[in-house]
């Protein structure tokens, strides 16, 4: 329904390489989180990350994206290192929780990146609208994220990463909080955006179904200290609808899914 | 514009700045949902109409009981003699009552800025919050009745008389605001840096990840942020900075303001004429308060009582 106005990603996607990665929290008894991860993503890839809980999936989200460093190894994002693109503004993160600014509304919180990167002049204004637009929220552009249920609030989330047209986005758990309904309302829009925006996209979650619904690869991660399992690339055709979840197919990469997870794949 | 880019002032891989003072209350402010009970227009009636309530029996308590207990009126006056004696003694009692608040309000104002500008200043710095932090929190313990004497000295010596009025303002008494500024600066130091420092933590590496510069982190979410621990500062600094006008003004006995009217009405031995004049700062510092409590509402629409 809002179809009419489609933003025209201005960035070309960017490929994100991991290279024999190993990150430990510092502390008096430092905490190994990865160790010797290596795995690369495609530009325009929707890569999926999953692996139980505490394995470092958010620790390897925030390392790609110049929130941590590694302690050792490399990470490369269209072959510069994550710290470039992070200062030219090229990373676009979704949290678990929104992570919204109570204070200002859904079209204020869109604008903050804007604001920071001065550019709130009438073009981001509009631009602003439209992504709210894009993720069905342009009847709320006014409304604090207080007045929002959790599936809106991680619309304007994702509006406020897409408003700057990052070359990667980076999505950490974004519909883990939400019900099943809600959730598999969100996959399917969350397709709709991405084919209608073609970042490279890295999408962290728990859900089996939901990273086989979504994903061109879904990249398996072992227990902390977390390495990369195995990579399983997702054939199923796009666009994917719901009814895809039905097909045999679907069932067979769920298991392949389930397998690497326990570890006998 | 410089770019001074916060994350690189202080190693990559610390976890982000969680507040580490602990705060009494959930932090007010966040997106929650808010499970908050249904009001209906007749509950909000009986949340004027129980203080309400509370007050008068209270009045009349005061009116009545110490009578009933032998008490003659000349040691505790009734409440509606002192009301009698509001009247009589307001061309006393009015121009001093002007002092009072004077002294409280422009106290309020400067010392809450120059507290926010400190705030502001530990959130920048750690080294310089490490270094002031305890003494901030020591200062606050000392008892007002002590320091209060220290800062009439301290003017008197350097020569700026009890009596001379704020250059720049015209109004008030220096020892007094000294007092009262004091009074206001430390909660609000306190509040304050705890405020600057609880940010969502989320929200901060959204920033940097957007490297936002250390000075758009203080002003598009550290301050916003603080904005509900400023008022729950102003919730109690606002009448604190009437009881530093009144006790400064005891202190100072040079008989002007509420404070001095107090000193003199317990030479007299003229009672109502002392519960009058406490009224009348008690009625303007509630009044004070409400404007405090209105201005919350409007301004931080956000927060959700909880
Ligand atoms: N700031 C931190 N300091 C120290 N250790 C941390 C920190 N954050 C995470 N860890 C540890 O690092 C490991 C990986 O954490 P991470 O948050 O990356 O896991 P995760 O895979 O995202 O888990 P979940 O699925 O529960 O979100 C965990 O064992 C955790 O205890
Ligand atoms: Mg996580």
């Amino acid at each position: 329904m809002h179809d009419e106005h489609l933003p025209s990603a201005s960035q070309q996607p960017a490929s994100i390489d991991v290279h024999s990665v190993n990150y430990y929290y510092p502390g008096k008894v430092p905490l190994l989180a990865i160790t010797n991860a290596s795995f690369s993503v495609g530009p325009g890839e929707f890569v999926s990350i999953i692996g139980p809980s505490g394995c470092g999936k958010s620790t390897m989200l925030r390392l790609i994206a110049d929130l941590l460093r590694p302690t050792s190894g490399q990470i490369a994002i269209g072959g510069q290192p994550p710290e470039r693109l992070r200062r030219s503004r090229q990373i676009g993160f979704v949290f678990q929780d929104a992570a919204l600014m109570p204070w200002r509304s859904s079209f204020g919180n869109v604008m903050l990146p804007l604001q920071v990167m001065r550019r709130a002049g009438k073009e981001g204004k509009a631009k602003a609208d439209e992504m709210l637009r894009l993720v069905g929220l342009g009847d709320f552009r006014n409304k604090r994220p207080a007045e929002l249920s959790g599936g809106m609030r991680q619309r304007v989330s994702i509006a406020r990463a897409l408003t700057y047209s990052p070359k990667v986005l980076l999505m950490d758990e974004p519909f883990g909080a939400l019900d099943q309904i809600t959730r598999d309302e969100m996959n399917q829009e969350l397709l709709r955006i991405w084919e209608t925006n073609r970042a490279t996209l890295v999408f962290v979650t728990h859900s089996i179904s939901e990273a086989v619904f979504l994903s061109d690869r879904v990249v398996v991660m072992s227990p902390r200290p977390g390495t990369i399992r195995q990579s399983i690339t997702i054939g199923l055709s796009r666009p994917r609808l719901p009814a895809i979840k039905h097909e045999p197919g679907f069932f067979e990469y769920e298991t392949q899914v389930l397998r690497a997870l326990e570890g006998d794949a | 514009m410089a770019q001074v880019e916060e994350s690189m002032e202080r190693p990559a891989n610390e976890p982000v700045a969680t507040p580490e003072v602990a705060v009494s209350e959930a932090v007010p402010g966040r997106s929650w949902p808010s499970f908050r009970l249904a009001v209906s227009p007749g509950s909000q009636a009986l949340r004027v109409i129980l203080p309400l309530l509370a007050i008068g029996i209270f009045l009349l308590l005061w009116n009545y009981v110490p009578q009933w207990m032998g008490l003659h009126s000349y040691e505790v006056p009734t409440f509606s003699q002192d009301i009698n004696a509001l009247f009589s003694e307001w061309g006393t009692i009015g121009p001093n009552l002007e002092i009072t608040i004077t002294d409280a309000l422009v106290g309020f104002a400067v010392g809450n800025l120059l507290a926010v500008i400190g705030a502001i200043l530990f959130s920048q710095s750690r080294l310089i919050e490490w270094t002031f932090f305890p003494l901030a929190i020591l200062m606050q313990t000392i008892p007002i009745i002590v320091i209060g004497p220290v800062f009439v000295i301290f003017f008197t010596v350097f020569g700026w008389g009890p009596y001379d009025p704020l250059p720049i303002i015209g109004l008030g008494s220096k020892p007094v605001l000294g007092v009262t500024i004091l009074i206001t600066f430390f909660p609000t130091l306190v509040n304050m840096t705890v405020g600057l420092r609880a940010i969502d933590p989320n929200l901060y590496d959204f920033m940097r990840l957007i490297n936002a510069s250390r000075w758009t982190i203080l002003w598009r979410l550290r301050l916003p942020s603080s904005i509900p621990y400023l008022f729950s500062s102003f919730r109690i600094t606002s009448t604190l900075c009437f009881v530093g006008a009144v006790v400064g003004e005891w202190m100072l006995a040079n008989n002007t303001g509420i404070g001095g009217l107090i000193n003199l009405f317990l030479l007299a031995i003229n009672k109502q004429g002392l519960w009058a004049s406490v009224l009348a700062v008690s009625v303007s510092s509630m009044a004070f308060f409400g404007i405090v409590l209105i201005a919350e509402r409007v301004l931080v629409p956000w927060r959700e009582e909880r």
